[in-house]
């Protein structure tokens, strides 16, 4: 049967913002017979920045089983010479595709018996297709490293030489099961029995967090793993002999820290568990050679770092799928710019915002009655006709009395403040904590706006402290829009929609007594009706989704949510032009 | 509800032998527990102390010498028992156990109904209370008390008949009945199989008041007993409930082996794998540096053989087989520790040492597939097995029965010609005349090969021309 190919609509989205002519290398997902592209990488011109990025290991950078399996042309180019093929190991008729940006349009080869064959029929696939298919897991392992006089690059290697013969065994907590590779009766099985996936795992939309972890729109199965210390019997790779202690004398300096594996896999859920514990053992061996490159660049500068690289995963938008990388212990968002801007090259991601800054890396970690990300995803296309214009990206939901503090009837321009930071710090803008109330009104002390006695008190604060506040610690701009009435709000949805669509932050709106935040808007042309998503910190409760999707907390509102006899003051925060 | 002790008929008659008209004779009742019922493996008896054998030498250190001098063949009365000998004697037998399996008590065979003099009684506490205390303290690695609760057996040589009590250790010290059955039927075991490889290295910091190189050897032992402990036992593939009998899985494997080629001949053995768990308890990924002035490595490989009688959960079986490798590896490390004649850290120079502690040996008991350990040193043989069996188990066996190649022995010139990175200078010229020889070997192989075969080429050529002619 003749090899099917599906491609991630994401790149076509991003080979449209590309340059006319290019070349660059395509990675995705065989299995079952069907080719997945999930991604590509475009060389760089500059011979400088090659250094950065190698293109061929890169795919480490991504969850396993993603790997190289073709060549990307943009425009015109040069014929394509077929070496390149011979560095494909997934497949032996590696992918060839050819994209013109005067006509939009995209060729795809197969390289079969050292020709090119047209392909005549691909699927383009959505995100949510892709999450149909394939399950993200996510593999956690610490293990104590010991090494001899700086040598940790070759224990780090010794470490992984052992986990890539198999001797793993993996747990997983959602259902309890563990898998070995010895494991006759479950070799068949596939992953979505055996993990009693497949139908949870289509509706898991309203958070049942049980089953799936919905951080960052992420949907990922946690692992954890466990190292085999026995052998099989008449297993040829183990040593034969009795233990023994080889005792050596001499001086040297001793090196003990753990090792902490984070590595991620993109499996379908028709893959066997054989296929599973080769795919999460392949995910391991990434991570640590991620490692080991990035201690390899760490240890030639200070010869005895403090720590080891640190795992972090991002997920630019635009790529629609995760993204791994190792950071040096230290870096900042600083000494790593000169590899984050290869890096938005190499993926065809613009300089003008940040992807891969530590504040974008995603927090998996988030425990019951933490704080919630995105409430409204739950609701986004409920009650609402027409256009939506909304807040892009990721934002906490900050509301009264949270963090064990009181501020129930005064502190609702605060937490509409803190959800606004919350937003800079998610998508990578900043790494300032989120400012209590305290922090807060320290700030408008020390620029002068108030009076000392005000740190402390209970008194409310405007727009004008919000933006005053977010301009002296975010150091960004503020754009103020006033309605005066309630009335005129729908007047000023125009306004809106070009924020939420060039900006995308969310709005402090200040009027009478209360603030709010607006999260989006939408406009419905044939009815002409507008609708504004509010988020309201008036909140008390806990943190409990349904509650505040039911009750209203966070939801679409229609112009008569505000009041004609107010005067409304908007905060609209400007998004810097960085990355 | 009493205990029952389940023993098989053939250590009646072992019992009825040691009769002596004017003497008394003490042993150990080796087995395993298993809630209120014990299943007895083997009974053996106290050797004599002071006699040659090759228990004298590592005993005697810890005996008493007034104990010496009532060396007799046995006993004239209870009160002479010699109690730390019998305790060493329990120590020394436990090593020899596979895991899952303990001195469950003491039994005295003697010309009367034992138990009926209270002083006999007492006399006989105080021995389990020794035997417990030697088990515990400082040898707690070998695993030997698994409970508190032990048996003792008392047969009445002129009678034949036996009384069993058992009392608890740490509690009340009471006597209690206990229900010994001698039964035709054998008890059934479930062999369990695991290969553990270690390869570890530990280092030693620098330090002024160095720790002896035994205490180095008992803070490995310390924090592999600790991995062991805490790791996953895996029985053929499966995790399984604690308390799922041992034998749902037994019967499985049987089956799909049944299935698949009747000629599979290992003797229905289920084979474990032992999994660490890499929790995320510790985030601290800090590099710690020590100065260091040795490393140990502890490399090879462990068999490890448990038995469990045939009710045994996944619980009891996973707690066995921990238990024997760390018990294994106790006894080892014990026996080397204790036949190094000088302390090691004396010579300052930097040199490379390959400790070879001794390896297991199995030896299957009379009637029954359970097999003992012992532990040979490089360069010692079956023989010396069957000694140490003779002595500490009374059990006359055969070179044959002596599985000796469970174990291998390690090629010490793999170490000595290591070529470390860290000690390139150090150890460089060791190294290459290491290579050299092995090269030199290598090419006198080679050329012996070349030459025979060049030597039938050259027949085959005259033996084709002769044809010809």
């Amino acid at each position: 049967m003749a090899l099917q190919l599906q491609i991630l609509s994401n790149i076509l989205q991003r080979l449209e913002c590309t340059e006319t002519t290019a070349t660059g290398y395509l990675y995705g997902i065989l299995h079952n017979n069907t080719l997945v592209v999930l991604t590509f990488t475009l060389n760089s011109d500059e011979s400088e920045s090659e250094n950065i990025i190698d293109y061929t290991t890169l795919q480490l950078n991504l969850p396993a089983d993603i790997y190289f399996c073709g060549i990307l042309h943009i425009g015109e180019c040069e014929e394509v010479n077929p070496d390149i093929f011979k560095d494909i190991d997934i497949t032996d008729n590696p992918l060839f595709l050819k994209y013109s940006q005067n006509t939009l349009d995209m060729q795809a080869y197969f390289y079969v018996h050292q020709k090119l064959e047209a392909v005549n029929y691909f699927n383009i696939i959505s995100e949510d297709d892709l999450s149909q298919q394939f399950v993200y897991i996510k593999s956690q392992a610490t293990f104590p490293l010991i090494a001899q006089d700086g040598n940790i690059l070759e224990a780090l290697q010794e470490s992984r030489k052992n986990i890539a013969s198999g001797k793993i065994g993996i747990h997983f907590p959602l259902n309890n099961v563990y898998l070995f590779r010895t494991d006759e009766s479950l070799k068949d099985r596939l992953l979505k029995d055996f993990l009693s996936l497949s139908k949870e795992h289509d509706k898991s939309s309203t958070g049942s967090n049980n089953i799936n972890h919905i951080i960052g729109l992420v949907d990922i199965i946690h692992a954890n793993i466990l190292l085999k210390i026995s052998s099989e019997k008449n297993s040829e790779e183990s040593i034969k002999y009795a233990p023994v202690l080889q005792h050596i004398k001499q001086s040297f300096d001793g090196l003990e820290c753990n090792v902490h594996i984070n590595a991620l896999s993109l499996v379908s859920l028709n893959a066997t568990s054989a296929e599973l514990h080769a795919i999460v053992v392949e995910s391991i061996c990434r991570n640590i050679r991620l490692i080991e490159m990035q201690q390899g660049l760490q240890s030639k500068n200070i010869k005895l770092s403090a720590k080891l690289p640190e795992v972090m995963h991002f997920k630019p938008r635009s790529c629609g799928h995760l993204f791994t990388i190792v950071f040096s212990d230290g870096s900042t968002n600083d000494n790593t710019m000169e590899y984050r801007k290869a890096l938005h090259k190499a993926l065809a991601l613009d300089l003008t915002k940040p992807s891969f800054r530590r504040g974008n890396a995603i927090q998996f970690n988030i425990q019951a009655n933490e704080i919630l990300v995105n409430p409204h995803q739950a609701l986004l296309h409920k009650g609402v006709a027409g256009k939506l214009s909304i807040v892009d990206g990721l934002y906490s939901y900050h509301h009264y009395m949270q963090n064990n503090f009181d501020d129930n009837g005064w502190g609702c321009a605060y937490r509409s403040l803190q959800t606004i930071i919350s937003w800079f710090r998610l998508q990578g803008y900043t790494e300032i904590p989120i400012p209590s109330h305290r922090k807060i009104q320290q700030c408008l002390v020390d620029i002068g706006d108030k009076p000392s006695a005000f740190i402390g008190s209970k008194q409310w604060i405007g727009s004008t402290e919000v933006s005053f506040v977010l301009q002296t610690l975010l150091n960004i701009d503020i754009k103020i829009l006033c309605a005066s009435s309630g009335e005129e709000m729908s007047a000023l949805i125009p306004q809106l929609i070009c924020h939420f669509d060039t900006q995308g932050t969310p709005i402090m709106i200040g009027g009478g007594v209360l603030a709010h935040t607006i999260l989006g808007v939408s406009y419905d042309e044939s009815s002409g009706e507008g609708k504004f998503l509010i988020l309201d910190p008036h909140y008390t409760g806990t943190e409990h989704l349904p509650t505040i999707i039911n009750k209203g907390w966070c939801g679409w509102k229609t112009r008569d949510f505000w009041r004609k006899d107010a005067f409304y003051n908007m905060c609209l925060p400007q998004r810097p032009i960085i990355f | 509800m009493g205990r029952t002790i389940y023993a098989e008929e053939p250590l009646r008659a072992y019992l009825a032998s040691l009769a002596k008209p004017d003497g008394y004779v003490i042993g150990l009742i080796l087995g395993q527990s298993a809630g209120q019922k014990d299943y007895v493996v083997h009974l053996a008896k106290t050797p004599p102390p002071l006699t040659k054998s090759v228990v004298e030498e590592t005993l005697i250190s810890s005996t008493s010498l007034e104990e010496q001098d009532t060396a007799n063949t046995y006993i004239k009365s209870v009160k002479d028992i010699p109690i730390n000998w019998v305790a060493d004697h329990a120590k020394h037998v436990t090593k020899m156990l596979p895991g899952g399996m303990w001195v469950l008590g003491v039994f005295i065979v003697g010309p009367e109904d034992t138990l009926d003099n209270t002083n006999n009684v007492q006399k006989l506490k105080s021995t389990l209370n020794a035997i417990y205390k030697t088990l515990s303290w400082n040898n707690k690695h070998l695993c030997g008390n698994s409970q508190d609760e032990k048996i003792i057996l008392s047969f009445n040589s002129i009678t034949q008949k036996y009384v069993c009590k058992y009392v608890e250790i740490n509690k009340d010290n009471i006597l209690k009945p206990a229900d010994w059955k001698f039964q035709e039927k054998a008890t059934r075991w479930h062999q369990l199989e695991a290969l553990i490889d270690f390869d570890r290295l530990y280092l030693i910091a620098a330090d002024k008041n160095p720790e002896t190189f035994k205490k180095q050897l008992q803070n490995i032992l310390t924090s592999v007993a600790d991995l062991i402990e805490s790791s996953l036992v895996v029985i053929e593939g499966e995790v399984g409930a604690p308390d799922d009998a041992l034998e749902t899985i037994g019967k499985r494997k049987k089956n799909s082996k049944e299935c698949k080629n009747k000629k599979d001949n290992n003797n229905n053995s289920l084979q474990v794998s032992l999994y660490i768990p890499c929790e995320q308890s510790d985030t601290n990924s800090c590099i710690k540096v020590t100065s260091c002035s040795a490393s140990i490595r502890l490399i090879g490989q462990l068999v490890s053989r448990t038995f469990l009688h045939q009710k045994a959960s996944i619980a009891d079986a996973s707690m066995a087989v921990k238990q024997d490798i760390v018990r294994s590896l106790a006894s080892r490390l014990e026996m080397h520790w204790d036949s190094l004649i000088e302390e090691e850290n004396g010579s300052p120079e930097e040199n490379i040492t390959l400790h070879e502690p001794p390896r297991r040996v199995l030896i299957a008991l009379p009637e029954s597939k359970v097999t003992l350990s012992d532990y040979l040193f490089p360069g010692e043989g079956p023989q010396e097995a069957l000694l140490s069996l003779q002595e500490l188990l009374d059990l006359k066996a055969q070179e044959s029965q002596v599985q000796k190649e469970v174990e291998l022995q390690a090629d010490p010139m793999e170490f000595y010609c290591q070529n470390d990175v860290n000690n390139k200078s150090d150890n460089s010229t060791d190294a290459t005349k290491c290579k050299r020889q092995i090269s030199v070997y290598q090419i006198t192989v080679y050329l012996t090969g070349l030459s025979i075969a060049l030597i039938i080429l050259i027949l085959a050529v005259l033996v084709h021309q002769l044809l010809m002619v």
